[in-house]
């Protein structure tokens, strides 16, 4: 998970490309949005990609304890997100076609085992808290 | 029935000119195996399937992949008309195989990743879109024949069978 985490600076963008993914494939997801402008490129997009972005950093940098780590955005999502719980695998499953595109070959099936397993392991957490 | 756009249907058609089917085909299946080593339960005659590197070098894995790759290019071939086109494999995997639809929800989004990894920066998310809508409809049209009916069938057999094997206990 590491290496493929490395590149600091453009965890933002790629985490940004990534929700630009899931709106276009995934339309259903945009109604967790309706405050956004959500045209490719957009301010809101990018800034939320950051967010979005900076939260995994940190998970990474914890991952052996994501439940502490991730306990408030984890109280978030239960009580005023209230994402359904199936739009984490359309991120999930974005997120890795983004680094599939950046990282070409270097996303290994094992790399790309792991990072699933990861993503998968933090949308758990997130939804821990809904009941 | 799904209808596909004009653009769509571009983007799928020439993302797919560029494909090598029998080493992406290959690569796909092995990746859903490593990925989610659930899906192996159906692949137990290929021999050897206990690690990455087993698993992507195995030749059954290959062939089979090929084999499945081969057939998504039909769907290509005929977007305006994927029922009539995946009627008999449909049955094949549902009344014969019994796969899980969801495994072909897996199989489609490992084939998004795999082209993602070719096309690089060329797989926009619009490119994208297009491929999901069409892994979609194709996962919508294997699962179809899992009806609600069918499965009810299943699930009485599959209870008059548990109940067939407790018989003795009492």
């Amino acid at each position: 998970i590491r290496p493929g985490s490395d590149d600091i600076q453009h965890h933002g963008q790629k985490a940004g490309e990534a929700l630009t993914r899931t709106f276009l494939s995934f339309p259903t997801t945009k109604t967790y949005f309706p405050h956004f402008d959500l045209s490719p490129g957009s301010q809101d997009v990018k800034g939320h990609g950051q967010k979005v972005a900076d939260a995994l950093s940190q998970a990474v940098a914890n991952l052996d304890d994501l439940p502490g780590t991730l306990s408030k955005l984890s109280d978030l999502h239960a009580h005023k997100l209230r994402v359904d719980p199936v739009n984490f695998k359309l991120l999930s499953h974005c997120l890795i076609v983004t680094l599939a595109c950046h990282l070409s070959k270097d996303l290994t099936p094992e790399a790309h085992a792991s990072m699933d397993k990861f993503f998968a392991s933090v949308a758990t957490v997130l939804t821990s808290k809904y009941r | 029935m799904v209808h596909f756009t004009a653009e769509e249907k571009t983007a799928i058609t020439t993302t797919w000119a560029k494909v090598n089917v029998e080493e992406t085909g290959g690569e796909a299946l092995g990746r859903l195996l490593v990925v989610y080593p659930w899906t192996q339960r159906f692949f137990d005659s290929f021999g050897n399937l206990s690690s990455a590197s087993a698993i992507l070098g195995n030749p059954k894995v290959k062939a089979h992949g090929k084999k499945v790759l081969t057939s998504f290019g039909d769907a290509v071939k005929n977007l305006d008309n994927l029922k009539a086109t995946f009627s008999k494999l449909s049955e094949l995997h549902c009344d014969k195989l019994h796969v899980d639809p969801e495994n072909f929800r897996l199989l489609g989004n490992i084939l998004v990743i795999c082209l993602a990894e070719h096309f690089g920066k060329e797989f926009t998310p619009e490119v994208q879109a297009a491929w999901q809508k069409l892994v979609i409809c194709l996962t919508e049209h294997f699962g179809k024949d899992f009806t609600p009916e069918i499965q009810a069938a299943w699930q009485k057999l599959e209870a008059d069978v548990a109940n067939a094997l407790a018989h003795k206990y009492l």
